[in-house]
C-alpha cells in the first residue's frame, strides 16, 4: 500500500508545509516580540506549531516531533495557562524554529528523523522553562484564590480557550436560513431601541437596554459573520456612557443598514408600533415559543394523569414538533421525531419501550439548536437546555440504577456491546443532571466516562476492569451527593465540586494507570518511541507487566518478502507475542519498522523466534532487550514524583520492603542451586570408595578420612537447612507484605453507608439512626466492591420494607428513630457481617416451616415466597441478584427476625486473601488444612476408644476420659459426598496397625474449650504456613471448606472451615 | 453505495495521507476537503449528501469544536474527530463528545505505514465503516 500513498510526494508536502509554517512561526514571534498580548497572534502560532508537530508525527519523526510538542507546550502556556509571554520564551522559541529549520531541511533530503542530540539541550531548557513558568503562575494563582476567599474557582479548563472568533462563521450569511434569523433579530433589537424612553430622566435606564440589546446583535452578528453589523455594534458597545446623541445615531446607522442588507420595504424597516405585529419575533425564538404545547403533550406520555392519552395525540404532537423542525431545516430533530411517529404507529409496547430514550435525544438535539441559534434565552416559552437538564435529573436515580446495572451485565460479558452503548447514554443523562446540580467537575468527569466508553464500543472490546472500578467508584459518590441534593439540603457547592476533583484524581491514580511517559521510563524505552504510546498502548502495557511478560524492539524490513511479512503478522498475533506499538524508520528509500514487543518468551525464546520466522536474519533483528526498571529496583529515572510513585506503587503493589525480600529470595536461591550443584557433583559413595582405597589396610587413617568426607557433607546439608529456614521466613514476610498492601479498614466501607442510609430513609419519610461496629476490620480491597453493593441493597431493604415511619412507630411505642446496626466481624476465613433493624421486620411465615427448629430462613426461599415481591421494586433492591452474587465467590446471605423483631440479615463472605498458619493432614487422596489455632491435641486410639452408638445410625464417637466423649467427623464421607459418591455411615474411621498390633486411629481435635470434635485423618503431613485463596464459581459451593492454598508440595489442600465442621456436629448430635 | 466523506484539516500533508487512506477503502469517495471549519462550512451547503466528515480540531478561522455544532445543525453525516489531541478521556475528547462527535480517533504517528499493523488505520476503517452502517 505504499506504492498507493505516494511517499515521495508526502515528503515534498511535509518539506513545503513545514516551511511555511516555520515562516509564520517567526512571523507570529516577532509581532509578539512588540505586541506580546496579542492572543489572535499567539493563537496563530500555535496553529502553526501544531501543524508543524502534526507533520513530524504522522512520518514518525519522533526527534522532530518532540522539540515542535515541547514549543507547542510552551505557546499553549501562554494560550491556555495565563502564563505572560516573556522575551526569555520568544527567544527559546526562535531558537526551537531555528533548529526545526535545519532539521526539516534534512530530514526532507534523507528521509530520516534527526540525531536526538541536536535537540536534547534546547529541550531541557525549555522544559526548566515551561517548569518556571507554571510554578510561577501557580504563585500567583494560589495569592489570588487566598486573597478571594475559599470559594474562588480556580480551576482551568483549556478548552474552554477555544472561544468563537469574530467572523469565523462569515459564510453563513450566505444561507437564507440565517439571513432570516439575524434579519428578525435586527428587528426585534430595533423595535426594542425605538421603544425606548427618551426623556433624559431615563438616561441611565436605556443606556444599560440599548447596551444589552446591542450585545445581542453584536453575538449574533459574531455567529452569522456579518462583518458590518459587528464592527457598528462593536464600536457602540466600546463607548462607555453612550449619550442620546450616540443612540439615537446607532439607530439611525443600524436602520440604514437594515433596509440595505436585507431589502426590507419601508414599512418594515420602519419599525413603529404600526408595523410590530409583522413579523417581529426571531424565527428561532418563534420555533421554540411554538415548541411549547406539542412538547408539553409528548412530555405527559406515561404521566398517570395522561391515560386516556391516546396514540393519536402522541403522534399529532410529535408531527407537530416535526413538522415545525422541518420548516426550520433541524433535521436531526426531525429524525428523531419520526422515530417517535414511527413507534406511535406500531403501538403502545413499542413507544413504551423507546419513549424515555427518544424524549431524551429529542431535548438533547433541540438544546444543540438553541445553543448554537440562540445567545439570550430570557423569557424564551420552552427553553430546550433547561428541559432537557430538569429531566436528566428527575430521572438521575433511574439512570444511575441503570448504570449498575449495565456494568454488572458488562462484568459478566453479557451483552457487552449493548451495554456499552446503554452505558454511553446514561452517562450522558447524568452529565447534564450533574450540570442541573451546578457540579461540572462531576459533569466534566462525566462526560471523560462516556469518552471512555465510546472508545471500547468503537474498538468492539469490553471496557477493562480500571475502567469499571473508576466508573463505580464516580457512581457511588454521586449517588450519595445526589441523594442529598434530591432532598434540597442544602450544602457547600464549591465545596463538592472540590471533593470531586480530589476524587476524581485519586481515583485516576489509585487505577494505576501511568502515563505514557512513565512507560517510557520503566521500560527505558529508546527515544524513537518518544510520545508514540497512546492511552491504549499504555494500557496494554501496564497489562502485559502485570503477565510479568518481557518487552523487545524488534527492527523489520518487510518491503520484499510479503510471505516473511505475512508470518510476522501471524506471529506478532499468535500469543508468543504481542505488539504494542511501532515506529517507522527510514533506511534511503527504505521503510523499516521498530516494534515494540512484549512477549513471555525469555530474550534467548524471542531470539530462537526470529531465527525461525527469517533463519538468514536479514529481515528481522532483535534489536533490544528492555529492563523493567521497577522490577529490578531501578531508579526510574524521576524518584521525587509522586504521581509516578504513587502510581507504579499502586500499579505494582510492590513495596520497598517487598522488593527487599524479593531481592533476599533470589540471593537464597542462588546458593540453594550452588550447594545442591555441589552435592550432585561430589558422589559421596565414589568418594568414601576412593578414601578408603586410598588408606589401605590403615582403618584409623580411612576412618578420619572418611569421616572428614562425611562431615563435609553434613556442613552443607546444614547449610541448606539453614537457607531453607532463612528462605521460608522471607516468604512468610513476603506473603504478609503481600495482604499488608492489600488492606483497607472496613470503614472505608461502613461509614459512606450511614449518609447513605439517613438520605434514602429521609426520601422515603422514615427517620434512623444508624450504628456500625467493625470499622477497623482490615479487609482485603477486593472484598470492599463486593460488600459494597450487597450492604446498600441490605439497609434500602431495612428502610424499605420494614422501619415504620415515625408516626407508625410512636403509635406502637417506639421511638420515631428507626435502629439499624450493622456489625462486622472477620472470623476464621471469613467476614461476617449481621445487619439488623428494629423494624416490623420481614413476613416469613410459611417460609420458615422449611428450617422452623432453628428459626432460620433460606433466604432464596425467602426471596421467592416472602420477599420476592419486593425484588426490583422503586428502592432497586433485588436481593436475589444480592445473594446470587454473594454466592458466587463463596458467600451467602441469610434472613431472619431480629429479636426486637424487626429484620436480621446475616452476610458471609470468605476472606479474599489470608496467610494461615496450618496443619496439614492427608485423608483418602485429598490434603486438608486444619488451623493451627482451632487444634486442640492430636488424639492416636485403638479401637477400645471408639464407642459406636447404635441409636444415632451407628455413628462413632470417640471416648477421650471416663466422662469425656467427643463427635467424629469424618473428611472422607465429606469428600465422598462431594464426588457425589454413598458414603457408608457405618465404617470405621481410617486405621493403622500400633507397635503391639492394634489397630491405631489417627484424630485431629479441633475446638475450643467448651467444645470439640474429633476429625479422623489418615496422616499428618506437617505444619506449614500458606496462603488461603477463597474458591469460587462452583467450587464455591463445597461445603466444610473456606478456601484453597498452594501447599510447599506443590499440590493444593482445602482449608477446613472449623466453625462449619463444629456446626454441623451440632446439628448431628441435636 | 458509495459514502461520501469530507476531510477538514488545515495540514496539506495530513488531507493527503487521510485521502490516501481512504481511496483504498471501495465503499468510500473523497466528496470535498476543508483547511478550516469556515471552509467546510461552505463545503457542507455545497454537499448535501455527506456520509462522513473527518475532523480535525486545531485549525484556524474556524476550529473543529466550533465547527461541530454548525455541521450537526446543518447535516446528517457523521462526524468523526481525527485529531492528536483528542486523546482519551481528556478534556477535548470530552469536549467533542459533549458536542455530539460521533467518534474519535487519535491522528497515529507514523501514519504513513497505514499498511502494517497499524492500529490506527484499522482503527479508522472500522469506525468509517461502523458509523456509515448505522446511517
Amino acid at each position: 500500500m505504499s506504492d498507493e500513498l505516494n511517499l515521495n510526494e508526502v515528503w515534498g508536502l511535509y518539506a513545503e508545509e513545514g516551511g511555511q509554517s516555520l515562516d509564520d512561526i517567526e512571523a507570529c514571534l516577532l509581532i509578539l516580540q512588540a505586541t506580546p498580548l496579542d492572543t489572535d497572534v499567539v493563537a496563530r502560532l500555535f496553529r502553526a506549531m501544531h501543524t508543524y508537530k502534526g507533520n513530524a508525527r504522522i512520518l514518525g519523526l519522533s526527534v522532530i516531533e518532540s522539540l515542535a510538542h515541547v514549543s507547542e507546550d510552551m505557546i499553549g502556556l501562554v494560550r491556555d495557562e495565563g502564563v505572560a509571554l516573556d522575551a526569555g520564551i520568544i527567544n527559546l522559541l526562535l531558537e526551537a524554529t531555528d533548529t526545526l529549520r535545519g532539521m526539516l531541511e534534512t530530514s526532507a533530503s534523507t528521509h530520516k528523523d534527526a540525531a536526538p542530540e541536536l535537540a536534547d539541550a534546547l529541550l531541557a531548557r525549555m522544559q526548566e522553562k515551561s517548569a518556571m513558568c507554571l510554578a510561577a503562575k501557580a504563585a500567583t494563582t494560589d495569592s489570588v484564590a487566598s486573597d478571594a476567599g475559599p470559594t474562588a474557582d480556580v480551576t482551568q479548563e483549556p478548552v474552554q480557550s477555544m472561544v468563537f472568533e469574530p467572523g469565523a462563521a462569515k459564510s453563513m450569511a450566505d444561507d437564507p436560513l440565517y439571513r432570516e434569523i439575524f434579519a428578525g433579530i435586527v428587528h426585534d433589537v430595533l423595535l426594542e431601541l425605538r421603544s425606548l424612553p427618551m426623556a433624559d430622566t431615563g438616561l441611565e435606564e436605556r443606556q444599560t437596554a440599548v447596551t444589552k440589546a446591542v450585545g445581542r446583535l453584536h453575538h449574533a452578528a459574531k455567529q452569522i459573520g456579518m462583518p458590518t453589523w459587528l464592527v457598528m455594534s462593536q464600536d457602540f458597545l466600546a463607548i462607555p456612557q453612550p449619550s442620546p446623541a450616540q443612540i439615537d445615531e446607532l439607530l439611525a446607522g443600524l436602520q440604514a443598514l437594515y433596509g440595505q442588507d436585507f431589502d426590507v420595504p419601508a414599512a418594515h424597516a420602519d419599525t413603529d408600533g404600526s408595523t410590530r405585529a409583522v413579523g417581529s419575533e426571531d424565527p428561532v425564538r418563534r420555533f421554540f415559543d411554538a415548541l411549547q404545547q406539542p412538547l408539553g403533550r409528548l412530555s405527559q406520555w406515561r404521566n398517570p394523569s395522561s391515560d386516556d392519552q391516546g396514540m393519536d395525540d402522541i403522534a399529532q404532537a410529535a408531527e407537530a414538533v416535526r413538522g415545525l423542525a422541518a420548516d426550520h431545516g433541524f433535521m436531526r430533530v426531525v429524525d428523531v421525531v419520526e422515530r417517535v411517529i414511527a413507534d406511535a404507529g406500531i403501538g403502545i409496547e413499542a413507544l413504551d419501550n423507546h419513549f424515555g430514550r427518544l424524549e431524551f435525544l429529542l431535548y438533547e438535539e433541540l438544546a444543540s439548536v438553541a445553543d448554537v441559534m440562540l445567545e439570550d434565552r430570557d423569557g424564551l416559552a420552552a427553553d430546550p437546555r433547561t428541559i432537557l437538564r430538569s429531566w436528566c435529573a428527575d430521572h438521575v436515580f433511574e439512570s444511575l440504577a441503570d448504570i449498575r446495572n449495565a456494568m454488572e451485565r458488562i462484568k459478566r460479558q453479557e451483552a457487552v456491546e449493548t451495554q456499552c452503548t446503554r452505558m454511553i447514554e446514561l452517562m450522558r443523562h447524568l452529565y447534564h443532571a450533574c450540570l442541573f446540580y451546578g457540579m461540572e467537575t462531576a459533569a466534566h468527569l462525566s462526560m471523560s466516562l462516556v469518552d471512555l466508553f465510546a472508545r471500547a464500543e468503537s474498538d468492539q472490546i469490553a471496557p477493562d476492569a480500571v475502567l469499571l472500578h473508576i466508573t463505580n467508584s464516580f457512581i457511588g459518590d454521586m449517588e450519595l451527593i445526589l441523594d442529598a441534593a434530591g432532598l434540597g439540603e442544602s450544602f457547600d457547592m464549591a465545596q463538592i465540586e472540590k471533593l470531586l476533583q480530589e476524587a476524581s484524581e485519586a481515583t485516576f491514580k489509585s487505577s494505576g494507570t501511568p502515563s505514557s511517559a512513565q512507560i517510557e521510563a520503566r521500560l527505558g524505552l529508546p527515544k524513537s518511541f518518544h510520545k508514540v504510546l497512546t492511552p491504549d498502548n499504555v494500557k496494554e502495557t501496564v497489562a502485559c507487566l502485570d503477565k510479568g511478560n518481557y518487552f523487545y524492539v524488534v527492527r523489520s524490513d518487510l518491503n520484499d518478502d510479503e510471505d516473511l511479512a505475512a508470518n510476522f503478522l501471524s506471529w506478532i498475533n499468535s500469543g508468543e507475542a504481542q505488539v504494542i506499538s511501532n515506529v517507522t524508520v527510514f533506511q534511503g528509500e527504505r521503510s523499516l519498522f521498530d516494534f515494540l514487543i512484549a512477549s513471555p518468551l525469555n530474550e534467548e525464546g524471542i531470539t530462537e523466534a526470529l531465527a525461525a520466522l527469517d533463519p538468514k536474519g536479514r529481515c528481522l533483528r532483535l534489536d533490544l532487550a528492555l529492563l523493567d526498571r521497577n522490577a529490578d529496583g531501578h531508579d526510574n529515572g524521576k524518584p521525587d514524583d509522586p504521581v509516578i510513585t504513587q502510581a507504579v506503587t499502586m500499579q505494582g503493589t510492590i513495596s520497598g520492603d517487598m522488593l527487599e525480600s524479593i531481592g533476599e529470595l533470589v540471593t537464597v536461591h542462588a546458593m540453594v542451586r550452588h550447594l545442591l550443584n555441589n552435592l550432585f557433583e561430589a558422589d559421596l559413595v565414589r568418594s568414601v570408595e576412593t578414601e578408603l582405597a586410598n588408606a589401605s589396610n590403615n582403618w584409623q587413617a580411612a576412618r578420619s578420612a572418611v569421616l572428614q568426607t562425611l562431615e563435609n557433607w553434613q556442613e552443607s546439608l546444614d547449610k541448606l537447612t539453614q537457607l531453607e529456614l532463612h528462605n521460608s521466613a522471607l516468604l512468610n514476610r513476603l506473603q504478609e507484605e503481600a495482604i499488608a498492601v492489600r488492606v483497607r479498614p472496613a470503614g472505608l466501607l461502613l461509614k459512606p453507608l450511614v449518609p447513605f442510609a439517613t438520605g434514602l430513609a429521609a426520601r422515603h419519610g422514615r427517620q434512623i439512626t444508624m450504628t456500625t461496629v467493625g470499622d477497623d476490620t482490615e479487609l482485603d480491597y477486593s472484598m470492599l466492591d463486593s460488600l459494597k453493593s450487597a450492604l446498600r441493597a441490605l439497609v434500602t431493604f431495612c428502610i424499605t420494607h420494614s422501619i415504620e415511619t415515625p408516626e407508625q412507630r410512636i403509635a406502637a411505642g417506639k421511638s420515631a428513630y428507626g435502629q439499624i446496626r450493622i456489625v462486622l466481624v472477620k472470623q476464621e476465613g471469613h467476614v461476617s457481617i449481621t445487619v439488623e433493624d428494629d423494624g416490623v421486620g420481614i413476613n416469613l411465615q410459611g417460609v420458615v416451616q422449611q428450617d422452623s427448629h432453628n428459626g432460620r430462613a433460606d433466604v432464596s426461599l425467602a426471596l421467592r415466597e416472602g420477599l420476592g415481591a419486593f425484588s426490583n421494586n422503586d428502592s432497586g433492591t433485588d436481593l436475589t441478584l444480592v445473594r446470587n452474587q454473594l454466592r458466587h465467590v463463596g458467600g451467602d446471605l441469610r434472613a431472619s427476625h431480629s429479636p426486637t423483631g424487626g429484620t436480621r440479615f446475616f452476610l458471609a463472605l470468605p476472606l479474599a486473601m489470608v496467610v494461615l498458619e496450618g496443619m496439614v493432614v492427608r485423608v483418602g487422596e485429598v490434603q486438608y488444612i486444619v488451623p493451627i489455632d482451632a487444634i486442640q491435641r492430636i488424639v492416636r486410639s485403638g479401637n477400645d476408644e471408639l464407642m459406636r452408638v447404635s441409636a444415632d445410625n451407628g455413628r462413632y464417637l470417640l471416648r477421650m476420659a471416663a466422662n469425656d466423649v467427643l463427635p467424629i467427623h469424618f473428611l472422607r464421607q465429606q469428600t465422598a459426598a462431594e464426588n457425589g459418591k454413598a458414603f457408608d455411615r457405618q465404617a470405621t474411621p481410617e486405621q493403622e496397625p500400633g507397635d503391639d498390633g492394634d489397630p491405631k486411629h489417627l484424630f485431629v481435635v479441633i475446638g475450643n474449650n467448651q467444645q470439640c470434635t474429633a476429625v479422623s485423618v489418615d496422616e499428618l503431613i506437617g505444619q506449614q504456613q500458606v496462603l488461603v485463596r477463597p474458591l469460587q464459581g462452583y467450587l464455591s459451593g463445597i461445603r466444610g471448606v473456606t478456601g484453597c492454598a498452594l501447599l510447599g508440595s506443590g499440590e493444593v489442600g482445602m482449608v477446613l472451615d472449623v466453625e462449619s465442621v463444629m456446626n454441623q456436629q451440632m446439628t448431628v448430635a441435636r | 453505495m458509495t459514502h461520501k466523506v469530507m476531510i477538514v484539516d488545515d495540514s496539506v500533508m495530513m488531507r493527503s495521507v487521510i485521502r490516501s487512506f481512504v481511496d483504498k477503502m471501495p465503499d468510500f469517495k473523497i466528496a470535498a476537503t476543508a483547511e478550516n471549519g469556515r471552509k467546510a462550512l461552505d463545503e457542507l451547503a455545497k454537499h448535501d449528501d455527506l456520509s462522513l466528515i473527518l475532523l480535525d480540531i486545531e485549525m484556524p478561522e474556524m476550529n473543529g469544536l466550533q465547527f461541530l455544532p454548525y455541521a450537526k445543525l446543518k447535516s446528517k453525516a457523521k462526524i468523526i474527530i481525527l485529531s492528536s489531541v483528542a486523546i482519551a478521556g481528556s478534556p477535548y475528547a470530552a469536549k467533542a463528545r459533549e458536542l455530539g462527535a460521533d467518534a474519535i480517533v487519535t491522528k497515529p504517528s507514523g501514519a504513513v505505514s497505514l499498511d502494517l499493523a497499524d492500529k490506527r488505520g484499522s482503527e479508522l476503517t472500522q469506525v468509517m465503516t461502523r458509523l456509515v452502517g448505522a446511517c
